[in-house]
């Protein structure tokens, strides 16, 4: 029994000391050979990378009045499994919550005792509730607040259609571009779509501690670590903000001006710098709802709306109308085709071919030079200089002027504007028709423009041939306060002479001055306008039955185009009403644009007069102080 | 008893220095965890190790042979508590293994092993003439397999194999009919599957589905596994020094105080001191085979045999578990792990063992009369 007891011990000590051979084998492999490799990720334990998104960029004004900011909104959390009695009086307290929300919210708690899920408890807390539930963090438990960041646009609608929104980037653009993922936002339209990159900034990532234990907090080796770690990320950099040329309250009057337009844009540009000083398109829409995306009706009605709220009217093109005869004119003058003198007899119609073509007033003007024919805008004269013109010289010039080319900052994807030549008829339709010379030279036929575009070409005018680079960002500062980009004047020459514009100016300058002009009955006192009124057709011909009662899409555009003041100008303003009928309803909103214009210029001289004045005042004062304590 | 006083000088003084030894390293662990962690674990265990010495010396002055007849009282008690555990136990971590004796939990399961060895013991020592059958070896199979279906329902599958450990380590040291052995290794073969399926819980299952492939189950169920592997690795040879340890300064070892209380040692000492501990380890499991050999009856004979397995059964299982060697199932390291329970059943046992190494001049040593 013994000698079998010793045999099986044996047994049980081998096979227990092999167990231990294998035990310190596997430790031997875990802490040596590759005990670097595991401490290396134990660290990782520790150590979380987190995401730091950047701040967009905010939008300001020429003035640093705010168009689009980041607003914070703190949601409270709570955990019920954390979350004890003292808490939830407290909360019940300090938060401001109806009696059926106090109830639901002890029953939530109560329900989800168990689950570790934090619950929304408020959303949007009020600055009070905020410093009283942080004031009071530490003793709190189980309470969270999470902040959640929005694009809020302060001005709504009226700035919308420059400073454009962002929403969720699509399965395109994802495709299209690096660095962004599926829950990320873009700009869509407008600067936030033209500046994405420089508003966005870079997001980075941080490596920070983990664990929630106070030892390990001030542990300095960690601290360390996580700060050689964090050596290798590139630091979060912050969205650049950006100034626009816009000026927001020559805006805001322009919202008001435009009070009883149902649709139609204005722009007003500095023929001075090129600075967009203004860009009103109506009707508009509210970004913030598109932002916050929860109001789906609304979004849906704004985008399936006749009217096309989202869509930027001042850069739609539409029939320029007489609008357009300055470019003929331009080019019948550069040409030598006619002298500024030279008078032409408008009987109410021209006969080309078999074909008609009449004037606007079927009476007829007589016999008038430029000046007067710009003045009144007589149709039969620019048929008569169209024939000797010809559409492709029509076509040249109104290149010369910058149509169908961009000269701007940052805005891109906008119309260029079109003026056909022979060539275009013949790829288009196989044949040409002399006719549409005489179609073109007033705008009509075949010509398209914008608002934008014609105010291009009228600010040309005013600079007497110089082309000068349109703006909307006056300024890119980074978050430093360094300014990175400033806007610079940048000239074009369109290689016409001066006096060439100076013979149109002289025309423009009738047109609103002198009795018998198109838009005489809309002159301003104070300041002389220089300005050519235009009433584009949108159908052909219209019904006789409509006589009385045309619909509103079949009624004519109404533009009006002009600079001021007429010796020295300073701006161009544009203004189209879409199927505003007569262009006189125009030429009034243009009035009160400049008008607009005029009184906030003084309004901001006398601030500033003021402001001189009361310093010099204090200064004097000051001094006085100082001489009588030295007497 | 108080005669037996005397008897103290004969204790086997080394055995109980590598024990106080282990049991000292024990608390300073438990000592710098709480100290990274909080807690109060290194005061309870301290407490524990007093009231447990205490029984220790009351143990080894009762001769061990009192148990002989009253060994089927203490089973029938210790059953009672496991079901008094099953109608009120106190629950944690999703298994009800304690009872609330108001001052302290006690956990019968543990006491089950000491008590189980006791009644096994006495049986086979009854018994210790003929080579037993079937017949014979149903009996104590049964006193095995309800303990440890009560057990297992808890649950706790490492106290329920210890039992079967137990009862398997005494058959292969009693005699015992050819015949049954081999039904035995063609019944085992068999009987695996019927395992997986019927006796181990999804539970169990996907614990040693993570053991195979522990990095698919890095965040869930191999979680511990993983982390017990990072705290013991970036040990490396020297280890982080007393209380610098930032795994465990992390919390991120669950059950590091029990179960897992070697990865703590392991980090703040490296390979040098896992190695000192499984070598005191060693020498203590050496010491009690040791003893051994002073039984002088069959019933200190198989008592002993039982104590010493079942103690190298824990250590083993323990240390494999913590360095994912074997599937993670709650086996605590005895002298080390806290937990006041199971030292004072360690103790305890070492105590019977003691009480049989102390009396081993009653008689004159004749390893033949066995």
């Amino acid at each position: 029994m013994y000698k079998n007891f010793l045999v099986k011990t044996r047994v049980f000590l081998f096979v227990i000391f092999s167990f231990f051979l294998v035990i310190i084998l596997r430790l031997y492999n875990l802490q040596i050979i590759k005990g670097a490799y595991y401490s290396q990720k134990a660290q990782n334990n520790f150590l979380d990378t987190v995401k730091i998104k950047a701040q967009r960029g905010n939008i300001y004004d020429k003035y640093g009045k705010v168009l689009a900011k980041n607003i914070a909104q703190f949601n409270l959390y709570v955990n019920p499994k954390l979350v004890d009695d003292k808490t939830i009086k407290f909360l019940k307290k300090s938060l401001k919550l109806s009696i059926q929300e106090k109830f639901n919210f002890e029953e939530i708690i109560k329900k989800n005792k168990y689950n570790k899920k934090e619950i929304l408890i408020k959303s949007k807390l009020s600055k009070k509730e905020l410093s009283m539930i942080e004031a009071r963090k530490y003793r709190l438990q189980g309470v969270s607040i999470v902040t959640k960041t929005f694009r809020y646009y302060p001005q709504h609608g009226i700035v919308a259609h420059i400073v454009g929104y962002i929403n969720r980037i699509n399965q395109k653009e994802l495709s299209k571009r690096k660095n962004y993922q599926a829950d990320n936002n873009i700009g869509k339209i407008g600067v936030e779509n033209y500046l994405e990159n420089s508003l966005r900034g870079k997001s980075g990532k941080k490596i920070v501690l983990r664990s929630k234990n106070k030892k390990l907090k001030n542990d300095k080796s960690l601290e360390k670590l996580i700060k050689l770690k964090n050596k290798d990320f590139p630091p979060v950099k912050e969205g650049d903000n950006i100034y626009l040329t816009i000026d927001l309250e020559l805006q805001k009057n322009i919202d008001d001006i435009f009070f009883d337009v149902k649709s139609g844009a204005a722009v007003v540009f500095d023929t001075n710098t090129g600075d967009i000083l203004a860009m009103y398109s109506k009707p508009t829409f509210d970004p913030n709802i598109i932002v916050r995306g929860k109001n789906k009706n609304y979004i849906k009605e704004i985008f399936n709306d006749k009217l096309q709220p989202t869509l930027n009217k001042a850069y739609k093109q539409f029939f320029p109308g007489s609008v357009f005869k300055v470019v003929t004119a331009i080019a019948a003058l550069d040409l030598g085709i006619i002298d500024e003198k030279e008078k032409l007899d408008c009987p109410g119609y021209e006969m080309y071919g078999k074909s008609k073509f009449r004037c606007w007033k079927h009476s007829g003007h007589g016999k008038m030079d430029l000046k007067h024919a710009l003045a009144q805008s007589c149709d039969v004269y620019f048929y008569k200089l169209a024939k000797k013109v010809g559409l492709d010289n029509i076509n040249k010039y109104a290149k010369k002027l910058g149509i169908g080319t961009t000269f701007t900052d940052f805005i891109s994807y906008i119309p260029k504007g079109f003026v056909p030549n022979r060539k275009w008829y013949y790829n288009r339709y196989g044949r040409y028709n002399k006719g549409t010379a005489l179609n073109s030279a007033i705008g009509q036929g075949d010509v398209y423009l914008s608002p934008f575009k014609v105010a291009e070409i009228y600010s040309i005018i005013a600079n007497y041939g110089i082309r000068k680079r349109i703006n909307v960002v006056d300024k890119i500062v980074t978050p430093n306060n360094k300014v990175k980009y400033k806007r610079k004047i940048i000239l074009k020459s369109s290689d016409i002479p001066t006096e060439v514009f100076q013979k149109v100016a002289k025309g423009l300058f009738d047109a609103v001055n002198t009795p018998g002009g198109t838009a005489y009955y809309h002159r301003l006192k104070n300041i002389l306008v220089s300005g050519k009124t235009g009433t584009a057709q949108v159908a052909s011909k219209r019904n006789s039955e409509y006589e009385f009662e045309i619909p509103w899409k079949f009624k004519h555009h109404a533009w009006f185009a002009s600079f001021a003041p007429s010796y020295k100008p300073e701006i161009a303003v544009v203004v189209l009403v879409e199927h505003g009928e007569h262009s006189s309803l125009s030429a009034r909103l243009t009035m009160e644009i400049i008008k607009a214009y005029e009184d906030l210029k003084v309004k901001r001289l006398q601030a500033q007069f003021t402001k001189e004045r009361n310093k010099f005042r204090v200064e004097n004062k000051f001094k006085s102080i100082v001489n009588t304590d030295a007497e | 008893m108080l005669n037996n006083l005397k008897l103290l000088k004969n204790t086997h003084w080394f055995l109980v220095i590598i024990t106080y030894i282990i049991l000292i390293i024990g608390v300073l662990n438990l000592y710098s965890l709480q100290l990274n962690q909080g807690g109060n674990f290194y005061i309870m265990q301290s407490f524990w190790v007093l009231i447990s010495s205490i029984i220790f010396i009351l143990i080894t002055l009762i001769d061990y042979r009192l148990f002989f007849e009253s060994s089927i009282i203490l089973y029938i008690i210790n059953i009672l508590m496991l079901f008094a555990v099953f109608l009120f136990g106190v629950t944690r971590n999703a298994s009800t293994r304690w009872l609330n004796f108001g001052l302290f939990l006690y956990q019968p399961s543990e006491s089950m092993k000491l008590v189980l060895a006791l009644v096994l013991a006495a049986y086979f020592a009854k018994n210790s003439k003929e080579s037993l059958g079937f017949k014979k070896l149903a009996y104590p199979f049964f006193l095995t397999l309800l303990p440890a279906v009560l057990i297992k329902i808890q649950p706790d599958l490492g106290s329920a194999v210890i039992l079967f450990i137990e009862f398997g380590v005494l058959m292969f040291f009693a005699k015992i009919k050819r015949s049954v052995w081999l039904t035995l290794i063609i019944l085992f073969i068999v009987l695996i599957p019927v395992m997986w399926f019927f006796v181990l819980n999804d539970y169990h299952k996907k614990r040693f589905d993570a053991f195979l492939n522990p990095e698919k189950f890095a965040k869930t169920t191999a979680y511990q596994t993983i982390q017990a592997k990072f705290a013991i690795g970036s040990g490396k040879t020297y280890g982080k020094g007393f209380t610098k340890g930032p795994i465990s300064k992390g919390k991120f070892v669950p059950e590091q105080e029990t179960d897992f209380a070697f990865s703590v040692l392991a980090e703040e000492f490296g390979f040098l001191g896992s190695v000192i501990l499984i070598s005191l380890y060693i020498i203590f499991l050496f010491l009690l085979i040791s003893i051994l050999k002073y039984a002088f009856d069959p019933f200190g004979f198989y008592l002993g045999i039982i104590i010493v397995s079942y103690f190298t059964f824990q250590i083993l299982m323990n240390l494999l578990m913590v360095t994912g060697l074997f599937p993670v199932i709650g086996v605590p390291l005895p002298f080390f792990s806290y937990g006041g329970t199971n030292l004072l059943i360690s103790m305890a046992s070492l105590g019977i063992i003691m009480s049989l190494y102390i009396r081993r001049y009653f008689f004159d040593y004749n390893p033949e009369a066995l």
